[in-house]
Order: structure tokens, then sequence, then C-alpha cells
């Protein structure tokens, strides 16, 4: 046996909860059970609980939905930018960036049916829905992206799901599950061919997806003719504020399980550093994108954009717009182009500025618009001219992202969280096993 | 035993004295509506006083009868109004002809043991009309001329007629308000300005409204006068506002070839896992 591969196997095979994890799920669980409370209360009398009224029609769970899609394109770009790019140092953030992509997507998903009033009657959307609409665009295009993240996180986890299964460190039913997960992986020639070529089709396929799912959420603002939505421009943007999300998200992610598990040999500073160095580059590229999009339409000033721009930049939001940009933008640039910057703790905060930011983006990006139409506000109770989420609004959207931190968490709980196939090809201690012993 | 007796029966009185419900009364007016060569009806329109001012008596069931003599009803049918307090009760032609010797119809409208409204009746009585309508062109000026007689054939003087032209949101007034028919019950109007209508058609009507002795009886005449207007409508074309069925061709071709074209290879990665899954012995 080689020492140093079991120890490897022994470092990354899935450990059992501490207290301190336990903690976490139990408050996760809460935050969750008090948001399905809010859910059945919103399901038994309506939309009505919420803050949304005849103008401000979309509220924090649309924000929230926006949020999510966003956070998931993480995997696209730390497993298949990089992998094709044949860049081997993101090898330990695969798997957190994929289990992370997976959570968003499906919480993407269901924070969008938690926004409608009947959720009962979400069959019609299948049995009615245009072509024409971009909501069915969005439809099926998330549907498509969840699907190709669960393959992307599942086919290389096969070699991994074989060694759990030979395991030592093991024992009990996980390994029977894990057995049958490794769909009777042994490494051959044969299934290594067609596995290597699935994971490269896959990280072809999943790039225009992902591109796919933030450009149509883009455009199911743009095709609506509203100051703040109107642009042209839209799509790359969200694109590009999506990859500042995802990334944050996983510096965060990878900070906590590195501490939580002890994986200072695996997730090394100089990951950090790298990934603090990608991450300063989107923030720029997204800062780049928000000027072109509020300098234009500041520089033809029409009274619309006008009205909305100066509830942004000196009115109603302007609080929350400059916290968004200077803090979760401008800041962490400047933090993050000093390499003290971008040492773990440094970078886990800047991250979390980052993620916080992104959050806060999404809200502003929608509400304030909504607030603003064409049509002069009249006739309405003074409630329904600002925007202000009720509480259960704030327990549900709560919820959502605990559901999707508790997705990541049982995800972690019960797989590797760095590869432990890759890792030990990489490291070259496959080598020195024969093949039954290393799968 | 004969003290349970007592009581129950007691108990049993106060119930059905202090059980009964309070009845809502309910406001009825009732119209005697006649289309020339089309349909006659009887129009009722119930509302009460609500909360918040009169609401409608939605979901009300009405009977309708009409008097044959004093002490003689003919039970006609039943209607229930709708959403805005409304029902339309049709007459067909034999109703109308069982009491016309004096040219006078009575009808009664009743509402009777509706579980949230009293009951109410309301009498309505109306005599027979006829209008006549057409249209001529005299002096190269077209005008609309219509006559309005009794059942016996007898010019009514003196009434006032509307005309109006149907239009998509409601009907508009052509010349002045109304015009009084003459001593032949006749009146004429000229129609100066030219209007556009689909095809060139425009479809006049020529109205005695909520007479209290006629009701109201209106005559529909088309006539090819109009300036043709061509249709625009999009509702057979596929256009980005159709239903699924009129999808764009273009929107069907290529987002479905986008599909296949992604979702082609999702299916050989699946099938892939089932190949990895048999391929456990080296070939």
């Amino acid at each position: 046996m080689n020492a140093a591969y079991d120890q490897l196997v022994k470092d990354l095979a899935p450990k059992k909860f501490s207290w301190t994890g336990n903690v976490w799920v139990a408050f996760l669980v809460l935050t969750i059970l008090i948001g399905l409370y809010s859910y059945v209360q919103q399901l038994r009398q309506g939309l009505v609980i919420t803050g949304m009224r005849d103008y401000a029609l979309w509220g924090i769970y649309i924000s929230n939905f926006v949020f999510f899609v966003a956070v998931s394109l993480v995997g696209s770009l730390i497993t298949a930018i990089l992998r094709l790019s044949d860049v081997h140092w993101s090898t330990p953030l695969t798997r957190i960036a994929e289990i992370i992509a997976v959570a968003a997507i499906i919480m993407a998903g269901i924070a969008i049916i938690i926004d409608m009033g009947r959720p009962d009657r979400m069959y019609n959307l299948f049995l009615h829905g245009r072509l024409q609409s971009p909501i069915i665009w969005d439809v099926i295009v998330i549907t498509t992206y969840l699907v190709i993240s669960l393959l992307l996180l599942y086919y290389p986890l096969l070699p991994d799901f074989s060694i759990l299964k030979r395991s030592a460190h093991h024992t009990g039913k996980l390994d029977k599950w894990y057995g049958k997960l490794s769909l009777n992986w042994s490494g051959n020639r044969r299934q290594v061919r067609i596995h290597t070529r699935s994971i490269q089709v896959l990280c072809i396929l999943i790039i225009p997806v992902a591109l796919a799912i933030h450009t149509v959420t883009a455009w199911l603002f743009e095709t609506t003719y509203r100051p703040g939505w109107d642009s042209t421009n839209f799509g790359p943007y969200f694109v590009a504020g999506a990859f500042v999300a995802g990334s944050g998200a996983v510096v965060m992610v990878m900070y906590v399980l590195r501490k939580a598990y002890q994986l200072e040999d695996y997730i090394t500073d100089s990951h950090f550093d790298k990934m603090g160095k990608i991450l300063v580059m989107l923030c720029m590229v997204y800062l780049y994108f928000n000027i072109n999009e509020y300098l234009m339409p500041i520089y033809k000033s029409t009274e619309e954009e006008e009205v909305h721009l100066r509830s942004l930049f000196t009115g109603e939001y302007a609080w929350l717009f400059w916290t968004a940009i200077l803090g979760g933008l401008v800041v962490p640039v400047v933090v993050l182009l000093f390499p003290k910057g971008r040492k773990p703790f440094p970078l886990f905060l800047v991250s979390l500025a980052v993620v916080l930011g992104a959050w806060w983006k999404r809200y502003l990006i929608v509400i304030p618009t909504l607030s603003h139409p064409f049509l002069p506000i009249e006739g309405v109770p003074e409630g329904w001219r600002h925007y202000s989420p009720s509480w259960m609004e704030w327990a549900i959207t709560a919820a959502t992202l605990a559901s999707a931190l508790l997705i990541i968490t049982l995800l972690v709980r019960f797989l590797p969280i760095v590869p432990i196939y890759e890792t030990a090809e990489e490291r070259g201690l496959l080598e020195n096993q024969s093949e039954n012993e290393s799968l | 035993m004969k003290l349970i007796l007592k009581i129950s029966t007691l108990l049993l009185l106060v119930t059905s004295v202090f059980g009964q419900v309070d009845k809502i009364k309910a406001r009825v007016s009732v119209q005697y509506n006649k289309i020339m060569n089309q349909e006659s009806f009887i129009s009722i329109s119930a509302k009460y006083k609500g909360e918040n001012g009169f609401e409608p008596a939605t979901n009300v069931e009405f009977h309708a009868y009409q008097k044959i003599s004093e002490d003689s009803l003919l039970h006609l049918g039943t209607v229930t109004t709708n959403t805005f307090g409304a029902a339309k009760f049709p007459l067909s032609e034999n109703q109308n002809s069982i009491t016309s010797v004096d040219s006078n119809f009575t009808f009664l409208v009743r509402i009777e043991n509706d579980p949230k409204f009293s009951d109410a009746e309301t009498e309505l009585t109306i005599s027979d009309a006829n209008l006549v309508a057409g249209i001529e062109t005299v002096d190269s000026v077209n005008q609309i001329t219509a006559t309005l007689t009794d059942a016996t054939g007898q010019p009514l003087a003196g009434q006032p007629l509307r005309v109006q032209l149907q239009r998509m949101f409601g009907p508009l007034s052509i010349g002045e308000e109304s015009y009084e028919t003459d001593e032949n019950g006749a009146i004429t109007v000229p129609i100066e300005e030219p209007m556009p209508g689909i095809n060139g058609v425009l479809t006049f009507e020529i109205v005695l409204n909520e007479s209290d002795e006629y009701g109201t009886v209106k005559a529909i005449i088309d006539a090819p006068i109009g300036i043709p207007i061509a249709d625009h409508s999009t509702y057979d074309k596929r256009t980005m506002w159709s239903p699924p069925s009129k999808t764009p061709y273009y929107l069907l071709i290529f987002p479905n070839l986008i599909i296949l074209g992604v979702w082609v290879p999702i299916l050989i990665l699946i099938i892939n896992l089932f190949r990895i899954s048999r391929a456990k012995v080296d070939s």
C-alpha cells in the first residue's frame, strides 16, 4: 500500500459533522421551518402577505432568483473554463464550485415558483406556454442547466465513489451507496475513455448554456421597455455580474471548508491568491459594465431615466446603491490588488462583501425600475408607491438561502470536497497503486 | 319526560323565531326590448343597498310571468342575474301572441323564496310597436328613413327616435340627439359625413329608447355607404403576441434546433453512464 495515497484518501473522504456542524444544520433547518410557515401562510392568504402590489409586482423573490441564477454560473467558470484551459491548480476547487452550482440552480427554480400566486396552476405554463415568451425560454434553460450541472457534478465523482467504496475509512451503509453510485467503476481503459470524453463534452456544453441562462434572465427584464432595463447591454452585464457573485461564493465556501475539515494541504494559500486574482479581474469587468450601464443613460438623460437614476444616485436607494457599488465592487478591487488582500482571511471578508453586494445589486436592478413606471402613479394608496418587503417575505427568502446552504452542507457531508482521484492523479500517487487498489 | 318535551318545544320555538335571518330588499327594474326581425326580451336589473352604497344583486333567480287576465298568470320561465346584477329573459313569438287582442302585454317579474332577498314583484305593461327603417340616396345624399307604427299599423307621431352607428366600443350618435316622428310616424335623417366601415359597410341603429308605453324598439340596417377600411387584424397571423398554435416559424425552428442541439448530447451523456456501468470488464 502507498502510505501517501492512503493518507490522501483519509484526508479527503467525507467526514461526520462536528458539533458545530450539527449546530449549523439545526440553524439552517430552523430558518427553513420559519420560511415554510410563512410560505404556508402565503399559499393560504395569497401574495397579499408580501409587500408586492400593483407597481412593485416583483420583489425580493425575483431579485433572490436572479442572485441564485448568478451564483450558479460558477460551475461553468471553475470547472468548465479552467478545465478546458488545461489549468490544473483549480482541481481542489472544482467539486466546491459544482456543488454550489447545483444548490444555486435548484433554489433558483424553487425561488421562481415561490413568486407565483397560484403555484398549483403551474402546469398551465407547460400546457399553454408560448415560445415567444422569455419566461418559457427561462424555464427551458434553467431545466437544461440543472441537468448539465448535475451531470458535471456526478461524472467526476464516479472514480471517487469507487475509491470510497474500497476505502478502509468508511464502513456501513454509506459504502453500499458509494458502490452503487460508482456504476461499477474499475478505471479500465474503456471506462476512462468514455468518462474523459463525457466530461469534455459536458465542459463544452455547459458554457453556452450557462451564458444562455444569464442572458435569458437578463432578457426577462430587457424585453420590457422600462427605465433601467431598456438596454442592449443587459445580457453581458448579467453574465459579468454572475461571474463575480459565483466566484465570491466559491471563495467563501472554500475558506469555511478548509477551516472546518483542515484541508490546508489541499486548498492552499496559493489557491486563495489565484482566486483573488480571478475575482479582482471579474470585479473590474463588472465595474466596467456598470459604468456602461449607468453612464449612457446619464448622458442622454431622458426624463424617465433621469428620475430612475436620481433615485439610485441621490434618492431613496442611494445608500443601498453606493454601498453595493463601493462596498461590493470598488473596495474589493482595491483590496485584492494587493497580495496581502488575497490571503485567505482578508479574501474571505472581501468575498463576503462581494456576495452581499451582489445580492443587493439584484434588488437594485429589480425594485427601483418597477417603482418608476412611465405613466405617473395616481389614485393608489400611499403604501403602493414604495416597496417594502414584509417579514414573511424576508422569512421565505431567508429560507431559500438557508436551503441552498443546507444542500451544500449535506453534499459536503457525503461527497469528497476535493476530488480524490484527480488530486491523486495530479500528485502522481496513482502510478504506485495497482488498478484494483486505487479504484 | 313531559318537562323535557316542554323544554324541547320551547327551544324549537325560540330557534325558529330568532333563527330567521333578515332578508334584503332588492330594487328591481325591468325593461321590454324589441329588435326588429331578430328578438324580443325583458332585461332585468337588480341591486340592493349594501355597506358601500348600491351593489348588484347577483345570482338571484327571477320568475317571469305573463298576465293572461286579471286573475290568471302564465309562467314563462326563470332567469338568474349575473355578476352585474343583470339578466335577460328572452320572449318567444308565441308568448307575445297569446294576449295580443288589444296589443298590450303585461309581464310580471318576481323574486320567490330567494335565500338572501325578500320576495318582490315588478309589473311591466307595454304596447307592441314596429319600426321599419331603410336607407336611400336622394340628390347624391344618403338618408335614413324610419317609420314607427303600432300593432295595427297606425303611425305613432311625436315619438323620439335616435339614429346611431354601431362602433367597436359603443354606438355613435348621428345628427341630433333624437328626431321626433311626424304625423306619418316617420323620420328622415341625412348622412352627410363620410364614415369608415369594414369593407365599406356601416351598421345603423334606429332606436325608440326606453319608452314608457312601447319599451325599447330598435331597427338595424346595414348600408354599403362607408369608406372601406383595410382590416389590419393580425388575429390569424403568426406573431409575437399570438397563442402557442400561431408561433412564428422562426421561433419554432431555431429554439427547437438549439434545444435539440443541447439535449441530444445530454441524452448521450446519460447513456454514457450506462455504458460506463456495463464496461466493468475492459474490452
